[in-house]
Formats: structure tokens, C-alpha cells, sequence
């Protein structure tokens, strides 16, 4: 089998997009949950004015990240 | 130390007196100074995520041939989230790190990927010698450098890196010191 038939077999590429997909996604819902745990020690240490924004902004990304795993788990 | 009006100069970067605490602040200490890097040195991470961007886009051009619909969709969503991502995480660093300057010490706040802390410590009366440095076309231009701060005996030596104004941030902390 030639890289081209390799990449035209349809079942194959959709696993390991599939994989690629889950795999990355729990990742970075992991990286955001552990940064947006972090944003909210430095804004304990550092209180500024807009300490809560900036909490908000790390927490919206934790919810956008756990709507991309619920994502790859669906469509893809 | 009573001649610093409240200001807020390039983008947040050198503040003078902002409404600000951090964690340990004694009840009668005030702050003073406080400095982040100057905002062209953080310029790096918004041309990557243009770069990021473009990528995203000339990939685009390939996977189409390669993917479904949904398939597609999914990639685009997650590329955006995680450049927008990149930017955010690089914001945190900057927004977080600074060098604070009290009534009673001086204070280097430093979290390297956001995720390691290391706070650095000087009193004032034990700060023996401040040096300004700044060296290359653009901190020449735009004014921004690093001060060192030396201290007596065992006490930690701060240095605040690429800070906008070194000069001045070196006479106002040198009036602090002549006033105690």
C-alpha cells in the first residue's frame, strides 16, 4: 500500500483523527484546569482590581476545553 | 516618597502607587512602585500567534481533501482555542510577573510558564547599591532596561528585567531610601 491509499483509507485516517482528537483534547482540559487553579493562587497573591476578569477569562477557557473533549467524543 | 502621584504608564508596566495588595502586605505598609516588562518585549508572542494563525489556515487548504465536514470543524475550533490559548497563558506570564516597591522592601515576583512561583525579598535598609542597565537599539529607543538591586550580607539580590524607565525607576527607589 502506497501513502496515498494509506491516506484515502477512510476508516484508518477517521481512528487516528479520532485518537488524535481525544487524546489532545483531555490534555489541554488537564493544562486548563491545572492553569486556571494557578490563575486564581496568583490572584490571591497579587490582588489587583481586575483579579476577577482574569478568572473568569481561565475558567471560560476550562469550560471551552471540556466542550472541545465532550466534542471529540461526539461528532468527530 | 509623598511626591508620587498615582499613574499608571504603558499599558499597566510602571505604575506609580496603584491600588494594589499582595500576599504578606503589612497593615502599614504601602506600595509604591510597581513594574512589569515593557510591553514591546512581550511582542514576541503576539507575531507567533499571527504566525499560529496563518498555519492554521494554510492547513486548512490540505486537510480539506483529508477530512469530513465535522472533521474539519473540530480542528479549525481546537487550533483557534489553543492559539487563543497561547495568548492568554503568555498574558498570565506577563500580568504576574512583577517587581513591587514598598514603604519597607522591595519584592521580585517571578512565575516562570506560570506554573513555578519564586518570590525574592530585599528590605530597603539592607539594599547597598541599584544599578540601571539598558543596552540595544529598541531599549535605547523606547526606554526600557534592567535594574539590579544588591544587598547587604545574605539577603537575595533582585533584578527586574526589561522594565520600562530603569533610570527613574532607580531615582525613585533611591528617594524611598533616602527618606527612611
Amino acid at each position: 500500500m502506497n501513502i496515498v491509499d494509506f491516506l484515502n483509507n477512510q476508516s484508518l485516517l477517521s481512528f487516528f483523527v479520532k485518537a488524535f482528537a481525544l487524546v489532545f483534547s483531555i490534555i489541554f482540559l488537564l493544562f486548563t484546569v491545572v492553569v486556571y487553579k494557578q490563575t486564581q493562587t496568583m490572584n490571591k497573591t497579587l490582588s489587583t482590581g481586575v483579579g476577577n476578569v482574569i478568572v473568569s477569562v481561565s475558567f471560560l477557557q476550562m469550560l471551552i476545553a471540556l466542550i472541545i473533549v465532550l466534542l471529540a467524543f461526539t461528532i468527530i | 516618597m509623598d511626591k508620587l502621584k498615582e499613574s499608571h504608564r504603558l499599558l499597566h508596566s510602571f505604575c506609580i502607587r496603584p491600588k494594589l495588595r499582595f500576599d504578606g502586605q503589612g497593615d502599614k505598609e504601602k506600595v509604591l512602585l510597581v513594574l512589569r516588562a515593557h510591553p514591546l518585549t512581550q511582542i514576541y508572542w503576539l507575531i507567533n500567534g499571527l504566525i499560529f494563525f496563518s498555519i492554521l489556515v494554510l492547513l486548512n487548504i490540505v486537510i480539506t481533501k483529508l477530512l469530513d465536514a465535522y472533521q474539519i470543524l473540530f480542528f479549525d475550533l481546537f487550533g483557534l482555542v489553543i492559539i487563543l490559548y497561547y495568548l492568554w497563558f503568555n498574558f498570565l506570564s506577563w500580568f504576574f510577573n512583577v517587581g513591587i516597591v514598598t514603604s519597607e522592601r522591595i519584592i521580585d515576583m517571578d512565575y516562570s510558564s506560570v506554573l513555578f512561583k519564586e518570590v525574592t525579598i530585599a528590605m530597603l535598609n539592607k539594599v547597598e547599591d541599584l544599578t540601571s542597565k539598558s543596552a540595544g537599539f529598541f531599549s535605547s529607543i523606547f526606554d526600557y532596561g534592567n535594574v539590579f538591586i544588591q544587598t547587604a550580607g545574605t539577603e537575595a539580590n533582585i533584578e527586574f528585567m526589561n522594565i520600562p524607565r530603569p533610570s527613574e525607576t532607580v531615582k525613585i527607589i533611591n528617594d524611598i531610601l533616602n527618606q527612611k
